[in-house]
């Protein structure tokens, strides 16, 4: 049972009061104030009520309240019975409390929780709406929190969290910007210098997002010319537009290519339609004029060579199943794609038809792509194609055992199949195997092996074998990579290329050695390198390294680093070193690197290397030049959640003036106070006490100070949650109204002589507990002091336990409204306890 | 009178002192099934700023009971004697008092077997707080709440205080630790070391220390290699023993106890002279054997 269930508990079990309360002229607070003398407002957990039978009353200094109408106010199940005179109230968590006026108790499933007295004055009328009853009655009957507001008049009944009207904040407008990034580089070398900038855009336009990537290059700032540039746009439909420079044929990859143009993507049921088209560089620089097999190299071909030519136009359509988002939970395994493509340039142009499929078991996973066509044009060599091609490549990868997995990819092209583009674009005949496994946690290997040859030219081939050994034990222990490559080419017949890594980690030092060997043209030459890295300091380190190789190699380096300049914001890092062979004197270099990290994201890192080749400097600044607080949330998030992500922002604050609304220059904002939604995620407040939670999704949330953030002499007034809905489109505002809390102090005594005073002589009592209706409870201490602390300002009732009083006595005045005021102490809060007197008997006299 | 009732009122203070000499922060003061956490506070503020943190009193379940506990909170000053023992003091009577500063809440709850309770103290720096430590402690004090319940029966109540101590270290701190002497002594049960530490600084030096015991051939036959002793609280001095639980042979020995005050200087060993002198028999004052056990 929770701390503040059990309190409850207490609280009503505490409410077991003397049969009798006797009238307050026994009552000795000097501070206890009569109740307003007209009716207060009722709120029952932040909801006024109204109509008819909403209001409390004041009948001979007890508050008495509409039983009915807050019974329902709670969601609770009431039943009046006004000739039995009992009330029946079931509530909302399953337990039944009833109200027995003709015993004068109310009983919680059967156990008696409060005995009252007086219970004759309670009228029960005959519309149970009308029926009132004392506050001490409606509280265990309903088991609510009651305290009365006198600043505002208003009896304040709270059980459970509260909800409360929450303020609707601003509307979303059409279109938002989220962020706005920036990637500036110059490099500058001995001969040259080139800078290029990069600006990124995301932001909403009505329902969608969109995202706009631009690349400027040039060798100042004010040539620079504008080298690629996309804008996509998502909706929430799974609809998705592009435009500018973009890459296709994601899922079909004989329809792959870099396009300046269009694409389209559309779902349609199950299936997603794209088409795409524009301009492709087919990166043929070769005059179709030139007789077949004849390489012109030409002026226009060598300026080409600097820059991209869009010289093809290009139109593509293909459809892909089981991909629209949203529409499937959960992914099926197999994936078909299909499409068509035309290209049409003055290099190359074809028609062809591909189509895909794909399967990812959970072991298995393969992936084939067919194509065949028409085509004409310049192929690699230079060479002119006319005719029918096909293409197919399979790829697969099965995982035999968790640390066991072999894979393989066939790949056949045909000797008239022409891509769009020339170049890395282009297929290769290529076949490939390879082995991963792990016997043991610390112990890793791969074994690859591909031929791979020209299409149409199977002399043109090219082979590797690489194996690799990874032993990385425990920390402590050294580590180990080995790796083993031989290769065959048509120029280079029987290559070897072997890397040996070795590395041991200490507390702060670390030590490394590499050492290669490359066997290509005439004797294999060997290197070896071997070094260290110390750590001096929580921020410096210093690396020193040696490398010694064949034919009189000599190389070494000195480098420092430092990252914990001005508050970590500031990393240096300087180096010097040598390199020499026998052919070839001594020669040094320098290298210097800061980096520097600015506001809004942004760094700066700068770089100067002097080298034989001359000195070269970079400079690189990338940071935002706009981003929304909640932008990472909103640039990730599915498009179907952009409109329904709202802010939810408010104010804490000390209401000093205790008008239940925040005035600047009285009330104090709070600072630092931890605000949370939901439990999970929370926000602190800055200096003015004003919190913003960014990107919450619409529909019903709890927001809620932690009160563990709070001033210790605060409270809320208010209850500390809010449950909330929130709309779509719509940002709302929630503030929590915090208040000092007072105390009330007081002594319980022996009023042996009954007068309401305490005389000399007169002892006081101790453990007695005392019990406020706010929840607060307290014990006597043995001068028959008490202090109820950490109580909001406004009315209390305070009663006293009379289970806790010594035996055979009473307590002479029932419950006592006790007024409180914020940051300050009510004291005189005096109970005058009696005997119970004895039971007198008067007999008749004997007649005689 | 027929109403038997003892109540025997232990106070059980131990807690207290283990809450100051605890060395790590997420260490806990407990007693009787309940742990306060963190046992100590170590804040540095400045004057004018304000923080609140959080004390957490953990209940454990003892058994099956299900009875809650009632728990008060109050303030109180506290120092640590030259040796070693911590003091409590009334809140506001002590010079360097922040018991002023703190506010707390609730003062007094009760708490379910099993459950964490969470007690708000905020500290509130004034502006013209001077620089260096200010103490307070914040206790937790069990009270009974079923005395009338089981009265005419026998009682015996077990009361527990713990404590949470705060430093509040008010920016502008100096730490200025000094060894000011050191003896050591030869005791039925091994060594006694006693060194005499002294803080001039206006915040407390929680050292380092390690102490050495060497025979006449250099060689050395006891040792300590860490001693982390309580802290010296500013403008204070501790001689607070060293035990080592071994008895030497008779013969002259070189003890070196060597500290670290953790104050920015090197460290400081202090060497003293050890003779062991040998143990004198016991005669018997009659001609009777003494018994077999």
């Amino acid at each position: 049972m929770a701390i503040s269930s059990f309190i409850r508990v207490l609280i009503v079990a505490s409410l077991t009061l003397a049969p009798a309360l006797l009238t307050a002229k026994y009552a000795l607070a000097g501070d206890v104030d009569p109740l307003p003398s007209r009716d207060a407002a009722i709120t029952v957990n932040g909801n006024r009520l109204a109509g008819p039978n909403s209001s409390g009353q004041r009948r001979g200094g007890r508050l008495y309240l509409p039983v009915n109408a807050i019974a329902r106010s709670l969601g609770d199940i009431i039943t009046v019975n006004a000739q039995m005179r009992t009330i029946i109230v079931r509530r909302q968590t399953g337990t039944t409390a009833e109200f027995d006026a003709a015993r004068e108790q109310v009983s919680e499933n059967g156990s008696v929780v409060l005995t009252v007295s007086n219970t004759a004055a309670i009228i029960f009328t005959l519309n149970p709406d009308e029926l009132l009853l004392p506050v001490e009655i409606v509280a265990a009957l309903l088991d609510a929190g009651i305290r009365f507001d006198d600043a505002a008049n208003t009896v304040i009944i709270t059980r459970g969290s509260v909800a409360s009207p929450i303020r609707d904040g601003a509307a979303r407008s059409f279109g938002e910007l989220y962020q706005i990034d920036y990637d500036y580089s110059l490099n500058r070398y001995s001969s040259f210098a080139d800078q290029n900038l990069n600006l990124n855009a995301i932001g909403r336009i009505g329902d969608g997002r969109f995202m706009f990537v631009s690349g400027l290059s040039g060798i100042s700032l004010n040539q620079m010319s504008l080298r690629r540039g996309t804008f996509t746009f998502d909706r929430p439909n799974g609809q998705r537009y592009a435009a500018g420079d973009l890459g296709t044929g994601t899922e079909l990859q004989f329809l792959s290519s870099n396009i300046r143009g269009g694409e389209v993507e559309l779902p349609f049921h199950n299936l997603r339609i794209t088409a795409f088209g524009g301009r492709t560089f087919s990166g043929v620089y070769l005059l179709l004029d030139a007789l077949p097999g004849q390489i012109v190299p030409t002026q226009s071909v060598v300026s080409a060579q600097n820059r991209v030519r869009y010289d093809t136009n290009i139109f593509g359509i293909y459809a892909t199943t089981n991909s629209s988002p949203g529409r499937l939970l959960r992914p099926r395994p197999f994936k078909f794609a299909a499409g068509v493509l035309r290209f049409s340039g003055a290099n190359r142009r074809g028609d062809l038809a591909t189509g895909a499929f794909r399967y990812e078991g959970r072991r298995f996973r393969i992936q084939g792509d067919l194509a065949a066509g028409s085509f004409n044009g310049v192929d690699r060599d230079g060479s002119r194609i006319n005719g029918n091609g096909t293409a197919t490549d399979i790829s697969a990868t099965y995982q035999v055992r968790d640390n066991l997995s072999v894979q393989a990819r066939y790949a056949y092209i045909g000797a008239k199949f022409l891509s769009p583009q020339a170049g890395y674009r282009e297929p290769v005949n290529l076949k490939a195997a390879g082995i991963s496994w792990s016997p043991k946690k610390w112990l890793s290997t791969t074994l690859n092996a591909s031929t791979a040859t020209r299409p149409g030219d199977p002399t043109d081939r090219n082979s590797f074998v690489t194996a690799t050994v990874n032993i990385s034990p425990r920390p402590g222990l050294p580590s180990f990579f080995i790796s083993h490559t031989v290769s065959s080419s048509k120029l280079l017949k029987n290559a070897q290329f072997t890397l040996l890594t070795a590395s041991r980690d200490f507390a702060r030092f670390r030590l490394f050695a590499n050492a290669t060997r490359i066997k290509t043209i005439g004797p294999a030459s060997l290197n070896a390198q071997f070094g260290a890295s110390f750590r001096v300091g929580e921020h410096n380190s210093v690396e020193a390294s040696q490398s010694v190789g064949s034919r009189g190699a000599y190389g070494g380096q000195l480098d420092w680093r430092t990252n914990g300049l001005f508050a970590g914001k500031l990393s240096l890092a300087a180096g010097a070193g040598y390199t020499t062979n026998k052919n070839a004197a001594i020669s040094g270099f320098e290298r210097f690197t800061a980096s520097l990290n600015l506001p809004r994201q942004s760094s700066l890192q700068l770089s100067y290397t002097q080298t034989n080749a001359g000195p070269t400097l970079m400079l690189s600044l990338r940071g935002s030049l706009f981003r929304r607080r909640d932008a990472a949330v909103l640039s990730n998030a599915a498009a179907s959640d952009l409109v329904s992500l709202v802010k939810v922002s408010g104010r804490v604050y000390q209401d000093i003036n205790l008008n239940g609304q925040y005035d600047p220059g009285v009330d104090l904002p709070q600072a630092n106070v931890q605000v949370r939604v939901d439990g999970n995620r929370y926000v602190t407040t800055d200096a003015n006490g004003v919190y913003t939670i960014d990107a919450v999704r619409a529909g019903d949330h709890r927001v809620y100070v932690d009160l563990l953030s709070v001033r210790a002499d605060l409270t809320l007034l208010d209850g500390d949650a809010r449950n909330v809905t929130l709309q779509s489109r719509r940002d709302s505002v929630v503030d929590f109204r915090l208040v000092r809390t007072g105390r009330i102090s007081g002594t319980v005594w022996f009023d042996a002589n009954g007068n309401g005073r305490i005389d000399d002589g007169e002892e006081p009592l101790a453990d007695i507990r005392i019990v406020a209706g706010s929840g607060r409870d307290t014990l006597t201490d043995a001068n028959g002091r008490f202090v109820l602390a950490d109580l909001p300002p406004g009315e209390h009732v305070i009663l006293i336990d009379e289970k806790t009083l010594p035996e055979k006595m009473r307590v002479m005045s029932q419950s006592l409204t006790i007024k409180v005021f914020a940051g300050r102490e009510t004291g005189e809060t005096n109970f005058a306890i009696t005997a119970i007197p004895a039971e007198v008997k008067r007999f008749g006299s004997k007649s005689q | 009178m027929k109403r038997f009732y003892f109540a025997i009122m232990i106070l059980l203070f131990s807690m207290m002192s283990t809450a100051a000499q605890t060395s790590a922060p997420n260490q806990s003061a407990n007693a009787g099934g309940m742990a306060l956490a963190l046992a100590r506070f170590e804040l540095e503020m400045k004057p004018g700023t304000e923080t609140t943190v959080v004390v957490n009193l953990d209940f454990h379940s003892i058994g099956n009971s299900t009875h809650p506990a009632r728990i008060v909170a109050t303030l109180n000053d506290w120092d640590i004697t030259p040796n070693g023992q911590v003091g409590f003091y009334p809140a506001a009577t002590r010079a360097n008092s922040a018991s002023s500063w703190l506010i707390y809440s609730p003062g007094e709850a009760a708490v379910m077997p099993g459950t964490v309770h969470q007690i708000r103290v905020t500290v509130s720096v004034p502006l013209d707080a001077t620089p260096g430590d200010h103490l307070a402690a914040l206790i937790i004090e069990q009270r009974p709440e079923q005395l009338k319940v089981a009265q005419n029966t026998r009682q015996i109540i077990v009361k527990y205080r713990m404590a949470s101590v705060f430093y509040i270290k008010v920016a502008g701190l100096t730490r200025k630790g000094s060894f000011e002497n050191l003896l050591a002594e030869s005791s039925p049960n091994g060594i006694v070391v006693t060194p005499t530490l002294k803080n001039d600084g206006n915040s407390m030096i929680r050292p380092t220390a390690s102490v050495k015991v060497l025979d006449a051939d250099g060689k050395v036959v006891a040792d300590i290699p860490d001693i982390e002793p309580l802290p010296v609280l500013a403008g204070t001095v501790a001689n607070r023993s060293v035990e080592i639980d071994k008895t030497l042979a008779p013969g002259n020995y070189t003890v070196k106890y060597r500290i670290d005050f953790q104050d920015g200087h090197a460290a400081t060993e202090g060497v003293t002279d050890l003779v062991v002198k040998p143990i004198v028999p016991r005669i018997a004052s009659s001609g009777t054997p003494p018994k077999k056990p």
